[in-house]
């Protein structure tokens, strides 16, 4: 045994590998059947090792073979005659030269390949292991004589090389797809999309954000522009570019809303070519709201507008659980040795075999039993690699469907040299004087595109050009997100083929000019005080409890300031101690309002809220005599009141009022009110009235029935009582004697 | 509360937005054709005017509909914040 550690590891059979065989490595009945393949009767190490080396023998054995076992024999003997069974198997499969597992086990059973004991094992049944899936991981090695001829005669073929003609293919520039990302990225910026619940885009809504994206290369229609709802492919393109969007961050859920995020996009596309594309390959393997399971269902045509929608839903991450598999098929692809065309169900076919149990282990954990994997892997490459711009797909002359690399393919799978950068001299676009931009994108970096994007609104675009219109609203939108006119200016001169008009100078100066008079903060919170100085001692308080926060203060006048902090908390205990008034606009509004009568109100202004001082203005008029600058006092109009509500009046008041008066609503007041609005109420006064009560309605309503009763009648009280007239009580009393009716005290 | 309320205590109107010019006169420039009618809202002192924030929205297009494109500061309050 201790040769058999001893031996080389490289080269064909050696003598120390011999002797392992003979020294017990092989059980007697292995060993015997070994010989007798090699013609040998005597169980002799020296007679076995020089008919390992004699060319006839070898020649004899190869004119056996098979072409399949001349490929298995030519890869073998291409690594120095010697390796491990899956090491050889998957080196086939990766080149493109088919699975070999079985050519592998039948040159074993013919004793053309032999397997080299390793140094534990001893007693080797040939028989029993070929039959073990573990034999794969068993050294074989080739005699030296075959390991020569083999090597002499046959030259390496290119299998798996398509050579029929293509006749037409489709690939998508990775600048096309990222246009649409910044395209669909920028409009999230500005307005946010509005999703439904189950986090699907509101279709409505979404009609929008799609205007301007193209289809992508395999869409079968003519128009290069997106239209939803019209395919399935082109509906799963949308669900797979907004779910790229959310894995590049450059968009996120926020409540109902999806929002774009300008500092993840200017982070984004302001990096370089390089960095780019590695995170957009970065972002397919770990792309978690999109799934090209549910891809495979749909081009199989299984699957149902429901299903459209869970592939668009910003809240499902049904792609999360295919990271490993989409891992494991972009190493296949880096791995395999896809020289020009190549048949797609080759490469499915690889993608499958190359680790025969990793696609079923990880989707059948995902209950897709009954998913067919060729589907899914064809529905990864004919959609997620197409529309990423990695893989070109076309149709040969034998209607054969290819593929092969993209050069963005090879380069970001390994197979290519990513070509240097190189500043283009004379730049992109043309800058005219009725500030149009036409911007030619063969020419265009993606930051100059995003900077456009920032500053102008894009108008056209058709024959590689895009047209982009400078305007006050996107030159000032661009301001606000943190560009200024001089950084304008020397952005569009340096990409711009000619210097910039100055009349467009000028003009981008004088819109910074007035854009910069006026901030809109988004949200926050107003303090107000009737006394300065407190003011200022509550706001060093605060700054002093906030200090290290990040906390914006503008001061608007001397007795009000506006804050922009997160958390308020401390500014709410604050005001509690202070017997202060909290209004939260979302949340609750205090009432404020007075009653001094029916129709007649007061309040604070200070201390009221926005809304309802907003709505007192519209219905009522300032009774000034009694109004001092902290006290209001209006009255009720119903002119005003008909004109604000001109439909249910009454109600809306009421609704409007009840929540604000302190105390609510007294019901004195709503009478008044309804009198106001509507009509008065009428009433009716009955004197000398004499009330008639039964047990139930049942004996009320057959009494009613009598025919004297009727005439006597003058009200109905409920259902168990009549008013009659006194004058009548006499005939009544008679009337109830005579029917039965006792009257009780 | 209207009146039973001192002039030692704070208001606090929390969620609101705010438009603030840099000078009074920008301000009344801006007012001139902004039509707010449509719109709850409250002018406080010379320089701004305040509405509640999931007003924003409608402030920023008056705005936008006069060519008025002001910076924005901090987020707006989401559909959902409203809900």
């Amino acid at each position: 045994m201790a040769s058999r550690t001893e031996r080389g590891r490289t080269g064909p059979i050696s003598r120390a590998d011999i002797d392992a065989i003979f020294d017990r490595g092989y059980s007697g009945a292995s060993l015997r059947a070994l010989l007798k393949h090699w013609s040998l009767s005597e169980s002799d190490p020296d007679a076995f090792a020089a008919a390992l080396e004699d060319p006839e023998r070898a020649r004899a054995f190869l004119e056996q073979c098979t072409e399949e076992q001349f490929v298995l024999l030519e890869a073998l003997a291409e690594r120095g005659g010697r390796a491990r069974a899956e090491n050889l198997r998957k080196e086939l499969l990766l080149g493109g030269r088919g699975e070999h597992g079985e050519s592998i086990r039948a040159l074993v059973r013919r004793g053309v390949v032999i397997v080299v004991p390793g140094s534990g094992q001893a007693e080797l049944e040939l028989d029993a292991l070929l039959e073990q899936q573990g034999f794969l991981q068993q050294e074989i090695a080739l005699a030296a004589a075959l390991e020569e001829l083999v090597e002499g005669r046959i030259a390496r073929g290119e299998v798996g090389v398509f050579h029929g003609e293509v006749t037409s293919s489709r690939v998508e520039l990775s600048q096309a797809l990222e246009l649409n990302l910044l395209h669909l990225s920028v409009a999230l910026i500005q307005n946010p999309l509005r999703l439904n619940k189950s986090g699907a885009p509101n279709r409505r809504s979404l009609a929008k954000f799609v205007e301007g994206l193209t289809r992508p290369a395999l869409s079968n229609s003519p128009d290069p522009w997106f239209e939803l709802g019209v395919s399935d492919s082109d509906d799963d393109y949308l669900a797979f570019l907004l779910a790229l969007a959310a894995q590049l961050k450059l968009t996120r859920v926020r409540g109902h809303e999806l929002v774009g995020s300008f500092d993840q996009a200017q982070k984004y596309f302001c990096a370089s070519d390089e960095k780019r594309s590695m995170r957009r390959l970065d972002a397919l393997k770990k792309l978690a709201g999109w799934s090209e399971l549910v891809s495979a269902a749909l081009i199989n045509a299984r699957q149902s507008e429901d299903v459209i929608d869970l592939q668009l839903s910003q809240h499902a991450d049904n792609g999360a659980a295919l990271i490993g598999a989409r891992g494991y098929l972009l190493s296949v692809l880096r791995r395999a040795h896809l020289d020009g065309w190549t048949p797609v169900d080759a490469v499915v076919e690889l993608c499958m075999q190359l680790d025969r149990d990793y696609l079923p282990r990880v989707l059948s954990k995902l209950g897709t039993h009954d998913l067919d994997i060729a589907e899914y892997v064809r529905a990864f490459i004919s959609r997620a690699l197409l529309w990423m711009g990695l893989v070109e797909l076309g149709v040969a002359d034998d209607e054969t469907e290819v593929m092969r690399l993209s050069e963005q393919g090879e380069q970001l799978l390994g197979q290519a040299e990513a070509p240097a950068q190189v500043a283009t001299p004379g730049g992109c676009m043309i800058v005219q004087p009725n500030l149009e931009a036409m911007v030619f994108l063969d020419n265009a970096a993606m930051e100059v595109l995003f900077r456009m994007y920032q500053v102008s609104d894009r108008v056209g675009l058709a024959n590689r050009v895009a047209t982009f219109k400078l305007s006050a609203r996107s030159v000032q939108r661009g301001y606000s997100q943190g560009l200024d006119a001089e950084g304008a200016i020397s952005m569009l001169n340096a990409a711009s083929h000619a210097p910039l008009a100055s009349a467009t100078e000028f003009q981008l100066r004088d819109w910074e000019r007035v854009w910069g008079k006026m901030t809109l903060w988004a949200r926050g919170t107003l303090i107000r005080h009737e006394d300065p100085d407190r003011l200022d001692s509550l706001l060093s308080e605060l700054l002093h409890v906030w200090r290290g926060k990040d906390v914006q203060i503008e001061r608007i006048t001397a007795g009000a300031v506006f804050i922009d902090i997160d958390d308020v908390t401390e500014l709410h205990r604050i005001v509690d101690r202070n017997d202060g008034v909290w209004i939260d606009y979302l949340g609750h509004i205090p009432p404020c309002l007075e009653f001094e009568e029916p129709l007649v109100l007061a309040y604070s202004p200070m201390f009221s809220d926005i809304g309802t001082i907003d709505e007192l203005k519209k219905i009522s008029a300032e009774l000034k005599p009694r109004c001092t600058p902290r006290r209001r006092v209006v009255e009720l109009q119903a002119e005003a009141i008909l004109e604000r509500w001109p439909e249910e009046t009454f109600a809306h008041v009421v609704d409007f009022l009840r929540p604000r008066a302190i105390g609510g609503l007294p019901a004195s007041h709503e009478l008044k009110l309804h009198a106001l609005l509507e009509r008065p109420p009428v009433a009716r006064i009955r004197e000398s009235v004499t009330v008639l009560t039964l047990e139930s309605a049942q004996i009320m309503e057959i009494f009613c029935r009598v025919e004297e009763v009727a005439p006597m009648i003058l009200a109905r009280l409920g259902d168990r009582a009549i008013a009659v007239a006194h004058d009548d009580l006499p005939s009544l009393r008679e009337l109830l004697t005579r029917v039965g009716v006792r009257v009780g005290r | 509360m209207a009146s039973h309320h001192s002039s030692r205590a704070p208001v606090v109107h929390h969620h609101v937005a705010m438009m603030v010019c840099d000078d009074p006169a920008a301000l009344e420039e801006v007012l001139v054709d902004l039509d707010l009618d449509a719109l709850v809202h409250q002018r406080i002192g010379a320089r701004a005017v305040v509405v509640p924030a999931s007003e924003l929205g409608v402030l920023r297009d008056a705005l936008h509909a006069r060519g008025v494109f002001p910076k924005v500061i901090g987020e707006p309050v989401s559909m959902g914040e409203q809900e």
